[in-house]
């Protein structure tokens, strides 16, 4: 399935979602659990946290689906949001915990997949393509992996300012990119 | 409620690092706050959010345990639908080739309708997109169909008021399949609320009425 496709079959189920109709949980969360829970594995590193979090995100969806409106972005879009927002919240109420799994990086993979995963979009690479690296690890320490400013200066060996300052240039020169 | 800010060009700096997750602490929480209020901050935060997400929408998928769908249910106050069981039994037969009536699916543009049927896990097992302008009809089935060797199943348009079910053909097993809608069929979609699938002999039903078994209903949903 492409990714129009599953847009598509998201933006239908999000209503029967709202409609409380519980088979199109059970078909959403088939659509879109396995990247939702690959995702917050990234982020949170702890399994047992991803796995609760998994389960706080589709409660959420669940009572949140009437407020989705595709006119203002994609569902897909919006899950992730969800998803992320979480991840940040508990990460911010578990700073203290210890980190058992390390880094991820993307290019490893991760040998629980069981789907191909889908392309990123072609404008996306080629804008982030024209980030340096710094910028572009950065963006993914943040975005991908939920690190604050403070970890990623201290992941990278960079002073803070110069982090704040990358990410900043970095996301507005996407945003350029991305529109122009 | 707090004003909208006259400094768009810091407030969206500010929804950028929100939505990326560097705003953290007390001063993401009152971002929060003014994004539930603020109109403005709301459209700059869903702006960053629509261009962002493809950073994350390309990671490897990873497996979740089994049962967490169950515990969300029970979370829910909901139970698993009766279809994933009868699915599950039929995960049992033998499986077969691919089915005839339809023709290969050429791209096509975003659907007006969509129903999806579920594997027993959850997961995808026949997406049907219907295309009302171009009286067109896809069958996606990413996964193969577990079915008897000597049935198929039949899709069928369930049109509201009691009208009888309209056969809309044959179910593949596997892949994407395109067939041409005829009038009749075309009409009794846009009567239908829910498509059905029944299990009959091999070829589709001869009396042009479902003679097997309904195994699955789904709604047929509009596509914003």
């Amino acid at each position: 399935m492409n990714d129009d496709q599953r847009e598509a079959a998201l933006q239908a189920l999000l209503p029967g979602c709202a409609a409380r109709d519980p088979r199109a949980l059970e078909q959403l969360y088939g659509l879109v659990a396995p990247l939702l829970f690959g995702l917050l594995t990234r982020m949170l590193r702890r399994r047992a946290l991803a796995e609760e979090a998994l389960q706080d995100v589709f409660v959420s969806i669940w009572q949140r689906a009437g407020q989705y409106r595709s006119e203002r972005g994609a569902a897909l879009a919006w899950v992730i949001g969800i998803a992320r927002y979480r991840a940040i919240d508990i990460v911010r109420h578990e700073r203290s915990a210890p980190v058992l799994m390390p880094e991820l990086p993307e290019a490893a993979g991760d040998a629980e997949g069981d789907r191909e995963a889908p392309e990123p979009g072609a404008m996306m690479e080629h804008c982030l393509g024209r980030l340096s690296n710094d910028q572009q690890q950065c963006l993914q320490f943040a975005f991908i992996n939920g690190r604050s400013h403070h970890e990623i200066s201290q992941l990278t060996g960079n002073p803070l300012g110069t982090v704040k300052s990358w990410i900043r240039r970095a996301l507005f020169a996407l945003r350029e990119c991305l529109e122009s | 409620m707090r004003p909208e800010p006259r400094n768009t060009v810091l407030l969206d700096r500010l929804a950028a690092e929100y939505v990326l997750g560097t705003l953290r602490g007390r001063a993401r929480a009152r971002f929060e706050r003014w994004r539930a209020r603020s109109p403005l901050v709301a459209q700059l935060c869903e702006r960053w959010e629509r261009q962002l997400t493809p950073l994350a929408a390309h990671l490897r998928p990873m497996t979740p345990p089994q049962g967490t769908l169950a515990i969300i249910q029970r979370r829910l106050g909901l139970t698993a639908p009766r279809g994933a069981r009868w699915a599950a039994a039929l995960a049992l037969a033998i499986l077969v080739g691919a089915m005839l009536v339809y023709e290969p699916a050429a791209r096509a543009p975003r659907p007006d309708r969509v129903a999806v049927i579920s594997t027993p896990a959850g997961g995808v097992q026949w997406q049907i997109e219907v295309y009302a302008q171009r009286a067109r009809l896809i069958v996606r089935s990413p996964v193969l169909a577990a079915k008897p060797s000597d049935r198929d199943y039949e899709l069928w348009a369930l049109p509201a008021g009691g009208a009888p079910a309209v056969s809309l053909g044959v179910m593949p097993v596997r892949g994407e399949f395109a067939t041409a809608l005829s009038a009749a069929q075309s009409q009794a979609l846009a009567q239908s609320a829910q498509i059905a699938v029944s299990v009959e002999p091999l070829g589709g039903s001869p009396t042009g009425h479902a003679t097997g078994p309904v195994v699955f209903v789904a709604p047929l949903r509009s596509v914003g």
